[in-house]
């Protein structure tokens, strides 16, 4: 079987700025796969490159063996790929619930088959009537039991524009989920968010992925993702610096470099020495210092 | 504003019971004494009057549905108006009957649509606004210069039979009725739901499946066809079209500023709007004919400053205001 993503030698250049170089990974069905980089590594342009947002300068997403067509993210959304946006970007005027109705009908579910459930943990019990309550309610019922989920079910009949920055947040996320990704790629889910609501958020996103899909999680805070992520893949000046388990990463020598700087005289790409789960793929001391694109945005 | 705007319309929308059939009965009441009114016997210029502005309501009620609902500001509406016109005076000289003669109308309208909105809707924002304008006033040449309907001098529509003026009254109603029907269907729709989308954020609204384009594409169809079988009506009732009445910017202006002044993306207030263009029009027109565009300006300019929902976002202000509700709970969806 196919690997559910396959990024292939991705690139992506702003003005003649590479902003993504010949980034190559493969993420397999299931699991929380981390993507860690210091600022302007080209993290949120290789989500957007993923979800279809921008067309790559080459290299080519194959998602479930089928190459996604760059630029189109609405194909890559309805294929199952769904993002979430690093400052919410809610639909201001339309309410909380209609929000999560934009995912539900036009997302991979689209209209009837979106009545399944979308949340499973505590409902397994009496599952089929649910389901068909559900279903004969339309979408609405299915988008209120979304926000429930997410913790937003008090506030679904508030226009998005007048929630917290915390619950745009969990709105950005229920209306992702609504969408029934494969694939859910969450840029900074957690910035700006205060200890509890993080712990919060990371403990839905470990549901979530019990429940089978497969998590991109994109994250400054180093810390956070260590803590849930069961792979990490590190960038670096627009290029995977490595790749591995999360305690690889955090000992690896360039990683470390890349982060805190690198001791005088000690080059980092030099330091590539055995560290158990870890591949390096490209030379940690090829990017010149202080030539870091700085097209992170979209 | 906008947001508390929005969760007040929203509150509309799930009222319960009272509410829901009162806002479904006021509407209804409106035709049905718009259907009466003829057995009151008013003058033909009351009934004229009411037919224009009918018109009118059609032409913006469309406009609102690409315009309001997907922020899709174009200033080429009068393509179709015109194109309807024409469409319709060329089927009507040729004998089809009057119901033909709009379904053509409509017809090559919703062609004209496709035709532009392909090429256009790659266009964002004030790009397509302008490309709209680009597009319009090369309609309106090139119709000056078709001799087979008579280019810039003008077209003539002969029809056989007696000229029933209520008939023309009540195609106007049944044809402003269905817009206003289509309007509140839309918005209830997936369509509804994907140009709001859009219009609040594109991108966004894409990130979960919404076909942008298609979304667009479709929604300038539905209202080109309106607005052509709009063009179409008119043109039957005046028997006179010409490029520069037809095709002019000013049609394009109108149809946009009607929904504006009355509030734009709301399902009453292009009716609104286009009533009180209407009547300020053809009354304020004829007596001094510099003066309504003073009108318009500063309308336009203390709606803009003021009360971007229009006069339907002034009304409701005044209700709340009269009813002593608590202005504007973030809530809205309870009160």
């Amino acid at each position: 079987m196919a690997p559910l993503l396959e990024v292939a030698h991705l690139s992506k250049s702003f003005a003649g700025l590479a902003a993504v170089k010949d980034v190559s990974f493969t993420v397999e069905r299931g699991g929380i796969y981390g993507l860690i980089g210091p600022n302007g590594a080209g993290k949120t342009t290789l989500l957007s490159l993923i979800a279809g947002a921008l067309r790559p300068t080459s290299g080519a997403v194959v998602f479930e063996g089928r190459r996604l067509p760059g630029g189109k993210p609405h194909v890559a959304a309805r294929a199952g790929i769904v993002r979430t946006h690093q400052v919410p970007r809610p639909f201001r005027t339309l309410s909380a619930l209609e929000n999560v109705e934009v995912g539900l009908r036009f997302g991979r579910a689209r209209g009837r088959a979106g009545a399944a459930r979308i949340g499973s943990a505590g409902r397994a019990a009496g599952e089929g009537r649910i389901e068909d309550a559900a279903r004969s309610a339309g979408t609405a019922r299915d988008g209120r039991e979304t926000l429930a989920w997410v913790g937003l079910g008090a506030e679904a009949e508030r226009a998005a524009g007048t929630l917290s920055v915390g619950n745009q947040k969990r709105l950005e996320l229920a209306r992702a989920l609504a969408a029934r990704p494969s694939l859910l790629l969450c840029d900074e889910v957690c910035s700006g968010l205060t200890a509890a609501e993080t712990a919060a958020v990371l403990a839905l996103l470990r549901e979530i992925r019990a429940e089978g899909t497969t998590i991109l999680y994109c994250e400054h805070n180093l810390k956070a993702i260590m803590s849930i992520c069961d792979h990490v893949i590190v960038m670096n000046y627009g290029q995977k610096l490595a790749e591995g388990p999360p305690v690889a990463m955090q000992n690896d020598p360039a990683v470390i470099a890349a982060y805190i700087g690198k001791p005088a005289g000690a080059g980092a790409g030099g330091s590539a020495t055995a560290d158990g789960g870890s591949s390096r793929s490209a030379p940690a001391g090829s990017a010149p210092a202080g030539s870091e694109p700085g097209g992170s945005g979209r | 504003m906008k947001a508390s705007a929005a969760a007040r319309r929203d509150a509309a929308a799930t009222a319960p019971g009272g509410r829901r059939i009162a806002a479904a009965a006021a509407p209804l009441a409106l035709l049905a004494a718009l259907a009466a009114l003829p057995l009151l016997g008013p003058g033909p210029n009351l009934i004229r009057l009411l037919f224009v502005t009918l018109v009118w309501v059609t032409a913006a009620v469309a406009w609102n549905l690409l315009g309001g609902f997907g922020g899709q500001v174009s200033f080429g509406f009068a393509v179709f108006y015109g194109l309807g016109a024409y469409a319709a005076a060329v089927a009507l000289n040729a004998g089809a009957h009057p119901a033909v003669a709009f379904g053509a109308a409509a017809v090559t309208a919703l062609i004209a649509s496709l035709l532009i909105g392909l090429p256009a809707f790659r266009l964002k924002g004030p790009y397509f606004a302008i490309a709209t304008i680009g597009v319009s006033e090369a309609v309106r040449v090139v119709m000056s210069n078709v001799a087979a309907t008579g280019g810039a001098s003008g077209y003539r529509i002969v029809e056989r039979g007696a000229f029933h003026q209520l008939q023309h009254f009540y195609t106007a109603l049944a044809l402003a009725a269905a817009a206003v029907g289509a309007s509140i269907l839309v918005r209830r729709s997936r369509l509804g739901l994907a140009l709001i989308a859009i219009r609040e954020d594109e991108e966004a609204a894409a990130d979960l499946g919404v076909d942008p384009f298609r979304t667009k594409l479709a929604a300038h169809a539905l209202a080109a066809a309106l607005t052509g079988a709009a063009g179409g009506v008119h043109a039957r009732y005046a028997a006179f079209i010409h490029p520069q009445g037809d095709f002019a910017f000013a049609i394009s202006v109108a149809i946009l500023l009607m929904p504006i002044i009355g509030g734009v993306g709301t399902i009453w207030g292009p009716v609104v709007g286009a009533a009180v263009y209407g009547l300020v029009h053809e009354e304020v027109v004829a007596s001094f004919p510099e003066l309504h565009l003073l009108i318009y300006g500063s309308l336009l300019i203390l709606i803009v400053l003021f009360e971007p929902d229009g006069i339907v976002g002034l009304l409701g202000r005044a209700r709340r205001a009269l009813v002593r509700v608590p202005p504007a709970a973030p809530d809205g969806g309870k009160n």
